[in-house]
């Protein structure tokens, strides 16, 4: 695994206005990071009233625990849709079977 | 395992007596270093502050060598003031044939304080000193009356006349009042010779402390001796002169000086003198500083070693724990049932201390059915373990009375699932031993890879969501027929999964694992999970493998 000097995930929130947020994921997500991340969005994850929306275009590997993290947060908000997903994680959230809860595109 | 013997225990775990020795020998080794360097440190400041001290001093000797002939050279300037005067006066006595009035009156000038320098002058005849001086102006001429006599001073004088002859000077130390007597001959042969006398000041002198002088201390003998019957004049009140000093002798017409003084204040200023303490202190406090740094350069190396080791039996400790729970969480032994071989393997990854959350179960549920489980709870560690362990032992409890599809979704209630946010893929294979059917229920897990007649597929059923989604979540068996020889492998992510590699290209590359594999089962196993694991995969990796054995070995 290669380390480099930046951080392994990055992330930004953008509140839309109508309870929905955006949520960019940049770098790599897995269970090194995954805590991290969970901590840092506890307070976004509480706030959401409306759709969770997750942009992974930027996200170049992400393993089970980050999807795990994801289905946890598609339990407390109404609707979580993760977007621009690349293929390798696309393939891995339909082999987990997880299509519906997650509405990749 | 506890046929390893870890070799950083048995080297971190000597006998207690032999560490105690050790220790010792290491506190004498490090003391044995501070005492070097104290002892380095105070031989090096003593040299360095004895060098400036003999710095210090040559330089001081120097500047008083310097000083005291500025001060003789005050003296020798006087000369040519005295010397002019009695040059004229012996001019006017061979001229007028010393006539007294004429020579009296010339001479009243220079002689009489306040105004003149001398306090006597007197003519006398060359050939005829014993008759006494032809002409005398001022006090009368002590010369005569002093030791030795006026006349052989006056004969050396008059023997110089005609010769370029400096000043004859005696200094007259032990006279009624104390004087220096001056004889001129001049330079060119004539009838007479002048005697002049000045007084002298007082023997203890001391200088105006405006004078340019003021920071010195100094003696004065007339001749080249400090002898104490020729002092001349001293400026402390007792002699010899206190502390360092310096002496000079220098010609005082026929006669010399002797000038020797010592400074009040080092004439080099107080830092030359101050220097070699600056030094001993800052030394000794450099010293001091070195040998505690030395000291905690050698413990603190020390302590890192310490802790190096610690950290190695922390966690080989750590990994042998890590290993006994794994082994204690998986099946002890698999099942014996005529018509299949199982196999089963467990390969931990990352060469870590983390348990991790794979695991696999065969479960004979009735003589007519074998469950296989292969599962993998995401994360790693002890809350994946424990995760993985609870969920292993619920499916071994419900799977007894409901079938897969029934008690996958009852599983998502697990606590020690849902509360800390975890997923299970499992992967559930019932085994009709009679009818050489498979019936295939997947909670989000991979599919397994059915190997027969040089043919190898994936047997795709319907994936359902993990377990620890959702308790209402729905799951569909599909029954798959397997072929006498056949061979079905189940697996965990961590077999195929890559670093930045499409799943896809990891399940390929079991594929054609697989189609090459031979031997038997677990021959097989081993050479698939050579070929297709990651070089650097740190998960772990659970496998199964089911072959039903052909008939006719029956």
């Amino acid at each position: 695994m290669g380390e480099s000097d930046e951080p392994l995930t990055r992330h930004t929130v953008t509140d839309l206005g109508d309870g929905s947020f955006v949520l960019v994921l940049e770098g790599e997500l897995d269970l090194s990071t995954t805590d991290e991340l969970q901590t840092a969005l506890e307070v976004t994850i509480a706030s959401v009233t409306g759709t969770l929306i997750i942009d992974i275009a930027q996200l170049r590997f992400a393993d089970s625990s980050a999807i795990a993290l994801w289905v946890s947060w598609s339990q407390r908000v109404p609707k979580l849709e993760i977007r621009n997903a690349p293929p390798m994680i696309l393939r891995v959230i339909q082999a987990m079977g997880l299509t519906k809860k997650l509405n990749p595109s | 395992m506890e046929g390893e013997p870890e070799e950083s225990q048995t080297e971190s775990a000597p006998a207690a007596g032999d560490a105690g020795a050790k220790r010792l020998r290491f506190v004498r080794w490090s003391y044995t270093w501070v005492r070097v360097v104290v002892v380095v440190g105070v031989l090096v400041t003593a040299g360095l502050a004895l060098i400036s001290a003999e710095l210090a001093s040559s330089n001081e000797q120097h500047l008083l060598k310097l000083r005291s002939k500025e001060v003789a050279s005050v003296f020798t300037s006087v000369l040519p003031d005295i010397e002019t005067p009695m040059g004229s006066a012996l001019a006017l006595a061979n001229i007028t044939g010393a006539n007294p009035a004429k020579f009296t009156q010339f001479a009243s000038t220079y002689v009489g304080l306040p105004k003149g320098e001398f306090v006597s002058m007197s003519v006398w005849r060359i050939g005829h000193l014993d008759q006494g001086p032809v002409v005398v102006v001022g006090d009368p001429p002590e010369l005569p009356e002093a030791r030795g006599g006026v006349i052989p001073i006056l004969r050396a004088a008059e023997r110089r006349t005609g010769q370029a002859a400096p000043l004859t000077v005696r200094g007259l130390l032990d006279a009624a009042q104390r004087r220096f007597a001056y004889v001129y001959a001049g330079s060119r042969r004539g009838q007479f010779i002048v005697e002049a006398e000045e007084t002298l000041p007082a023997r203890y002198t001391t200088l105006p402390a405006t004078s340019a002088y003021s920071n010195i201390d100094a003696a004065i003998y007339v001749g080249s001796h400090q002898s104490p019957s020729r002092l001349l004049l001293r400026t402390v009140a007792h002699l010899p002169l206190p502390g360092q000093h310096a002496a000079t002798v220098i010609s005082f017409g026929t006669d010399q000086l002797t000038v020797v003084i010592s400074a009040r204040q080092p004439l080099g200023g107080m830092l030359p003198e101050q220097m070699p303490w600056v030094i001993a202190v800052v030394g000794a406090l450099l010293t001091a500083g070195a040998a505690f740094l030395t000291f905690r350069l050698i413990w603190g190396g020390s302590r890192t070693q310490e802790l190096a080791a610690e950290n190695r039996r922390l966690y080989s400790e750590q990994h042998e724990i890590a290993q006994s729970l794994q082994q204690a969480l998986l099946p002890d032994e698999l099942p014996k049932i005529e018509g299949l071989q199982l196999a089963a393997l467990y390969d931990a990854g990352a060469p870590g201390v983390d348990v991790g959350g794979d695991w696999y179960d065969m479960i004979r549920l009735s003589p007519r059915r074998l469950l296989l489980v292969v599962g993998d709870v995401s994360g790693r560690g002890i809350r994946a373990a424990a995760a993985m362990a609870s969920v292993r032992s619920a499916i071994q409890y419900a799977a007894q009375a409901d079938p897969p599809e029934d008690f996958l979704p009852m599983l998502s209630g697990l606590r020690s699932l849902r509360d800390q946010g975890m997923l299970a893929t499992v992967l559930c294979v019932i085994i009709d031993l009679q009818e050489n059917r498979v019936q295939i229920t997947s909670a989000g897990h991979l599919p397994p890879l059915l190997v027969h007649d040089g043919r190898c597929e994936f047997l795709e059923a319907e994936v359902g969501l993990p377990i620890g989604v959702d308790t209402e979540s729905s799951y569909v068996s599909s029954t798959f027929a397997v072929p006498d020889g056949a061979c079905l492998f189940g697996f965990t992510d961590g077999l195929v999964e890559r670093h930045g590699e499409n799943l896809d290209d990891g399940l390929e590359r079991l594929r054609q694992a697989a189609m090459r594999a031979s031997g038997d089962l677990e021959e097989m196993m081993s050479q698939i999970l050579e070929q297709v694991r990651g070089p650097e995969s740190v998960d772990d990796t659970a496998m199964t493998g089911v072959q039903w054995v052909s008939q006719t070995n029956r």
